[in-house]
């Protein structure tokens, strides 16, 4: 059930400590075998696929991309045309104008996140018919990733002030939510949560680090239950940088397929809601998945250049499975964080085969980028809500656009349309510029 | 949350006052910086003359290598420099012993991020429209850019983060990288926040507030710290025994919280983890930074609340108010909390921060001379 000793950093098995096998002081029993567990109880996806992840998940099952012509961003020269551009009509939602005097100065980043976040808290049974959150929740928090925040407003903002002859004042209302943080401050306003409001910037594995900190914050009971995930959208910012670093391919991305070329931008949120497992179970929600726990780590190799050998990708993955007490051969599904870039999939391969070896052949594995877009620090949110959506429906999504051809990826890929499987455990890498690794471990709720 | 006491020893500090522990110590004695007055245009026309304490121009080569240096900007720099600073106290100081890449952490708490590079892309943008995109720009207007390098210059391999928490970031950066190591996830942190005031933000104050409304002095600055778990070598400036996080949803937008209730949690809570009581703490470092709505606040959290058996006034202290409003988003009060403690000043050996910030959080830490 345990992995092997070299699994483990030096230090740690100099003490003796195992994930799960004793503790080696009053710490190790709270976050090793007794640790407490999570519950997913809730999931809201807004995305290209559609305002919500039913809809999403109809077209992930019938490997339906949603990449596209972008329309958000009018103005012309950008390196690319195409990008996984949300859908989420705001009308007939209880965000509707004048439902909550918060939503005028909300960016288009925060409505996904409030969206998402609504869906997930009417899943998990915390809405009432009103639309109004459940008061008996009033101490959750919130914890999410965004690597812009509301820049689209304030790039508008300032870019208008900026052109004609005379610089003209610039808007307060966009440059409000130009913050990283808002996304989770207006999702905290919007349901009167007390609870710790968080929000982590590290790129592309934002929103996967979001939810892990949010996880850790349950278990040392700093709230009974967090909502968590990921929030960006598009934005001129990340359009014109990615394409000034030559990452961008001009038709849809190909994750892991040998003709890839670059990756397809995307914007959207994902929220879980992550709560104590007794409280969810005391309660008779309908649990969609377990989260077990994560591996975090830094290539400290290159800002921008994963680190060829994939040493920080493996160590996270490493330690998400040292951590959740689990073994390469429990591992039923990964989520790749598959870019669809030459050298990020080739190192997230080596990655793979590192932790994995021969096992890695018979893993099934799907880059859901392939769908969305890459929604930089909402992909981790989005691919947890994936991935629970996986565990939840025993369908492994596919990689849309892989028709193979390179040999030196060995993998189980998932291609075209969705299968049925059988899955017990299931990995979401992400992986971002900084050099910042985050894998997420969850199990199904109940044994398939 | 006492289990696996979480010790600070090493501290590296850029402020008004200059580069460095010392120069931060003595400007926290004189209670002074040296600050620009910078003159802007008024929403309504005219001019405001904003105070804004910046770091010092200072050499950075002996610290960082040329190589890395080309690679980041100057707004990128005071973070990886504070925390290169951190390493270097710890290390002179005779603090811990050899900890594994994979077990060290890096966590940079910043509000805004690096508001100057943003800037400078979007006078790119606006004059030559998506071509002319950087990528080194691009690539430094990054939150998580001083992270990332300060994880190649010290070889840390462990958990990355970058939390944002309004003005308080450098003190949710110090609690999650007390959790990390609290949690068996690294045996060492740099920990703490930075900030940048560019003329970009300034400027946009100067819009931004109603002319009715003044604005404090304004503070650059970083302050990062090396977290480690107790046994160490050498000696500890402080001990962080405890930690709480609130969030009053009344707040508006990127205003500070209303309610008082929401602070005093957040410092029960505190108090109940260090196990302690209010009389046992003998300073108490507020966030206080000139701002009318935050010390309106601060105000009808420490009056007339029964649970102070004591006046909190005399304990208090406000290092906002010297270094400027935003300065190391919170990490510098940190610092002047763990200084005290180390220097044993005013009898000090327990002490409290306590950071509301804006968009409605609020934080607190629980310090102690020992490990208790």
């Amino acid at each position: 059930m345990f992995l092997p000793q070299r699994g483990l950093p030096a230090h740690a098995a100099s003490r003796q400590w195992r994930p799960g096998l004793g503790a080696p002081n009053k710490m190790m029993n709270e976050y090793g075998s007794g640790k407490r567990r999570i519950a997913v109880t809730g999931a809201g996806l807004v995305s290209a696929l559609g305002g919500d992840r039913r809809e999403a998940w109809g077209r992930i099952r019938e490997g339906r991309s949603g990449i596209g012509p972008i329309r958000v961003l009018t103005d012309g020269g950008f390196p690319v045309k195409i990008g996984g551009e949300a859908s989420f009509p705001v009308e007939g939602t209880i965000l509707r104008p004048g439902g909550w005097r918060g939503l005028r100065r909300s960016s288009r980043t925060d409505l996904m996140c409030l969206l998402a976040a609504c869906e997930a808290l009417e899943g998990a049974g915390y809405l009432g018919v009103s639309g109004a959150v459940s008061g008996e929740i009033s101490e959750f928090g919130v914890s999410v990733g965004s690597t812009t925040g509301g820049m689209l407003e304030g790039e508008e903002s300032i870019l208008r002030a900026a052109s004609g002859p005379k610089p003209r004042r610039l808007r307060a209302g966009a440059l409000l939510s130009v913050p990283c943080s808002q996304p989770a401050v207006r999702v905290s306003h919007w349901a009167g949560f007390t609870g710790p409001c968080l929000a982590n910037t590290t790129a592309c594995s934002s929103g996967a680090v979001a939810v892990a900190v949010a996880a850790d914050a349950i278990r040392r009971g700093e709230a009974p239950g967090m909502l968590a995930g990921g929030a960006d959208s598009l934005c001129r910012l990340t359009l014109s940088g990615f394409g000034s670093l030559k990452l961008l391919d001009a038709e849809p991305c190909r994750p892991f397929d040998a003709s890839r070329r670059g990756l397809s931008l995307g914007e959207g949120a994902g929220i879980l809601v992550l709560e104590d497992w007794d409280r969810a179970r005391h309660r008779g929600v309908r649990i969609l998945a377990e989260f077990l726990d994560y591996g975090t780590s830094c290539d400290a190799h290159h800002l921008t250049s994963a680190d060829p050998n994939g040493l920080g990708a493996a160590a996270a993955l490493r330690t998400a499975l040292e951590r959740s007490s689990r073994e390469p051969g429990d591992v039923d599904y990964i989520n790749a964080h598959g870019t669809g870039t030459p050298l990020n999939d080739a190192s997230e391969v080596t990655a793979l085969r590192a932790v994995f070896g021969p096992l890695v052949r018979r893993i099934p594995v799907s880059s859901t980028k392939s769908l969305f877009g890459h929604a930089l620090g909402a992909a981790g949110g989005l691919e947890a809500v994936v991935t629970v959506m996986a565990l939840e429906t025993q369908v492994l999504p596919p990689t849309v656009g892989w028709k193979g051809g390179d040999e030196s990826f060995d993998l189980d890929i998932v291609p075209g349309i969705a299968r049925p499987a059988r899955i017990r455990m299931a990995l979401s890498n992400n992986f971002g510029f900084g050099g910042g690794n985050c894998t997420l471990a969850f199990a199904a709720a109940e044994t398939p | 949350m006492k289990t696996r006491p979480v010790c600070i020893t090493g501290i590296g500090v850029l402020s008004g006052a200059g580069v460095g522990r010392e120069a931060f110590r003595e400007a926290l004695a004189r209670g002074e910086v040296t600050s620009l007055v910078e003159e802007w245009p008024g929403p309504f026309g005219g001019v405001r003359p904003i105070r804004v304490a910046r770091i010092p121009a200072f050499d950075p080569r002996s610290l960082l290598p040329a190589g890395r240096l080309r690679r980041m900007t100057e707004g990128s720099r005071a973070g990886v420099v504070a925390a290169v600073l951190a390493e270097r106290d710890a290390q002179e100081r005779g603090a811990g012993g050899a900890v594994p890449p994979q077990r060290r952490a890096v966590v940079l708490g910043t509000g805004l991020g690096p508001l100057e590079t943003t800037g400078e892309i979007m006078a790119l943008l606006a004059r030559e429209g998506p071509p002319g995109a950087e990528p080194f720009l691009f690539i430094e207007s990054l939150h998580n850019s001083p992270a990332g390098h300060s994880c190649i210059v010290l070889d840390c391999r462990g958990p990355t983060l970058t939390p944002v928490s309004g003005d308080a970031s450098g003190l949710a950066a110090v609690i999650e990288g007390v959790n990390l190591i609290r949690e068996w996830r690294a045996d060492r942190a740099y920990a703490g926040g930075w900030e940048e005031i560019p003329p970009f933000l300034v400027g946009l104050l100067a819009q931004l507030l109603p002319t009715g409304r003044s604005i404090p002095l304004l503070g650059a600055g970083a302050a990062v710290f090396r977290l480690e778990a107790d046994p160490v070598r050498g000696a500890p400036y402080a001990w962080i025994v405890s930690s709480a996080r609130g969030h009053d949803p009344t707040a508006r937008d990127l205003d500070y919280g209303t309610d008082p209730s929401v602070p005093r949690q957040v410092l029960e809570g505190v108090l109940k983890g260090a196990g302690w009581r209010w009389e046992d703490v003998d300073l108490l470092l507020t966030a206080e930074n000139g701002f009318a709505t935050l010390g309106s606040l601060e105000e009808q959290v420490y009056s007339d609340w029964p649970v102070l058996t004591a006046p909190a006034e005399s304990r208090r202290r406000r290092p906002a108010l010297t270094f400027g409003a935003f300065a190391g988003s919170g990490s510098l009060i940190v610092a002047a909390a763990a200084l005290a403690l180390d220097e044993g000043r005013e009898n000090c050996r327990r002490a409290l921060v306590c950071l509301p910030s804006w968009g409605g959080g609020c934080q607190a830490v629980a310090l102690s001379s020992t490990p208790d």
